[in-house]
Parts: structure tokens; sequence; C-alpha cells
């Protein structure tokens, strides 16, 4: 999840059920407006229908609160750290 | 057979704006069709109805969320200005229009109550009655005198007919559920203090008084017209 691009669905799967499907894209809505994630619009292949779907992957910046905040939960619950 | 959420997509491209369309609509919208997709050219027919029925159940979360945030935070400034004066002026209109039909019954209840608590509360009591023709009023004279010679958004609009359709439920429950037990306790109230002017009476006895129309629910009104129905209807067979 640091390094990799990644689409709504498999974040869903990733966060082993802390995301919700009906509500992941309104989170990562969120973090893109405060800069903590970006995202852009996957290429389809041209044999499937559908629309593209998109994919997000976090920003420098996102990156950087996102160590801020663990070290600071690290501190106040070592439990975070396992 | 379109492919899942076309039909929800194009409903929502009437509502939302670009913005919402890109960020929330459609990554919903997208992933239920791949997986879908990927359902189907595994030949799993239930996962592909199950696809269909979650990807759903996600659109109307995001659905609820997008009109959240449109009546909380989207409202153009300068409408949100004329929202809150008509709020404001609503409020002030059902307010005194409340105290004024209540005052000739307090003005008249004052020289019969006994205490201070008994007058406040059958002052309590005939709230509700005032209530339920101050409401709709001054609710009417907010919404004319908030709106005039305004230019309103779409989205305006639609928080008001929220606000208007809020009170119209309330203003429901007011007149079939509460004013019913309000009139029935003030009636009790009143007599207990006129037993109290009368020497001799026993005023701590439980008053029970028999129930008017004006004192029965929704509920109690149906059970009493269908008892005076089924009478009618008995006794017009047997004549």
């Amino acid at each position: 999840v640091d390094e990799s691009e990644l689409y709504g669905l498999q974040l869903v799967a990733a966060s082993k059920g802390r995301l919700k499907r009906g509500t992941v894209y309104v989170t990562l809505g969120r973090m893109e407006e405060k800069g903590f994630v970006s995202s852009r619009l996957e290429d389809a292949p041209a044999d499937e229908g559908g629309l593209p779907r998109r994919i997000y992957k976090p920003t420098p910046f996102g990156k950087r609160v996102l160590a801020a905040y663990a070290q600071v939960a690290r501190r106040l619950n070592p439990e975070f750290a396992r | 057979m379109s492919a899942p959420g076309t039909r929800l997509r194009a409903l929502a491209n009437r509502f939302c704006s670009r913005q919402t369309m890109e960020r929330l609509i459609d990554p919903v919208i997208a992933d239920q069709q791949h997986e879908y997709a990927d359902a189907v050219r595994g030949g799993d027919a239930w996962r592909a109805r199950w696809v269909r029925v979650s990807g759903c159940l996600a659109f109307s979360k995001v659905a609820v969320v997008i009109i959240g945030r449109a009546l909380t935070q989207d409202a153009v400034t300068e409408d949100r200005g004329t929202i809150g004066r008509t709020i404001r002026i609503a409020g002030v209109a059902t307010t005194l229009l409340t105290a004024l039909l209540a005052a000739p019954q307090l003005w008249q209840q004052s020289t019969q109550t006994s205490s201070v608590a008994a007058f406040a509360l059958l002052a309590l009591y005939l709230l509700p009655q005032a209530l339920a023709i101050g409401l709709p009023m001054g609710l009417v004279f907010g919404v004319l005198c908030g709106l005039r010679g305004r230019t309103t958004a779409p989205r305006s609009w639609a928080i008001m007919v929220v606000l208007v359709a809020a009170s119209s439920i309330a203003a429901l429950g007011l007149l079939g559920w509460l004013l019913p037990a309000a009139n029935q306790a003030f009636r009790e109230l009143s007599y207990r203090q006129i037993l109290l002017h009368r020497p001799g009476a026993d005023y701590r006895q439980p008053i029970l008084l028999k129930r008017g129309f004006n004192e029965l629910t929704i509920t109690g009104c149906f059970q009493r017209t269908s008892i005076s129905f089924t009478s009618a209807w008995r006794w017009r067979r047997r004549h």
C-alpha cells in the first residue's frame, strides 16, 4: 500500500475489513482533497467494456504524514507497533 | 443486458457535479463493472448476482454521503444566508403566532388557577394546540418573506423542501399524538382547578374524563370511527 498503485476494492481487501466498499471512495476523496493521495484513471483494455477504474497512490506528503502519525501512535500505544 | 450500474450512473449524472461523478460515483460503478465482468468470465452466476447487489449497496452509501454533504456544506454562501434568514423569520413568526393564539386562553385560566405551577402546566398543555396552527402559518410566512425577491439555487430549493417536509412530519406527529394527549391533560387539570374552588369537593381523587374527538389520537379516531361504522352497518341490516 505504501508504494504501489491500488484501486478501491484492492484497498478494501488489503485493509482486512477496516475499509468498507461503500465508504472507501468517500475516504479516498477526502484524502485526495487533503493531498494525502493522488489518483488517475487506469488504462482500460480495449476488449473490456465498462468504465476505467480510478487507482490511487500515496503522495510524498501523505507518506510523511503517515510516518509522523505512526511515530506518535507508537509512542502513545506500543501495541500499534506490533 | 446493460453493464451493472449504468442506470444508477445516468441517474446520478443528473444531480451530481462533474467532480463528484469523477471522484465518487464513477469509481464505485467502475469497480462493480470490473468485478461483475470477472465473475461472468469465471462462469460464477451467483457471484455475479452478489456483485450487482453489493454494488448497489455501495452506491447507496455513497449517495447518502453526497446528499448529506450537499445539505450541510456545499450550499452557496449567499444561498445559505437566504436559508438562514428564512428559518429565522419562520421561527420568530411561529413563536409569535403560538404565543398570540395561546394568550387568550391563558388569560382566562389565570383567574382560575390556584398556583403558579398549575398555571405553568396549563400553559405547557396549551402549547401543542397553538403550535398546530402557528407552525404551518409561521413556516409559510417565513418562506414567503425569506425568499422574497431572491434568486435561489436548485440545491437551496432542495434544502427548503427537505426542511418543509420535516416540519410537515413533525406537524403530523403533533396533531396525531401530542395534541390529543396535551388536550386531555389540559381538561383534567382545568377540572381539578374547578374542584379546588368548590367547597366539599374531593380534588385529590384521580380525575378520569372521557376523551372527546379532540382528545383522540389518530389510531383512537380510526378505532372509534370503525366502531361507529360497524354499528351503523349492523343497524342498517337489522332495519
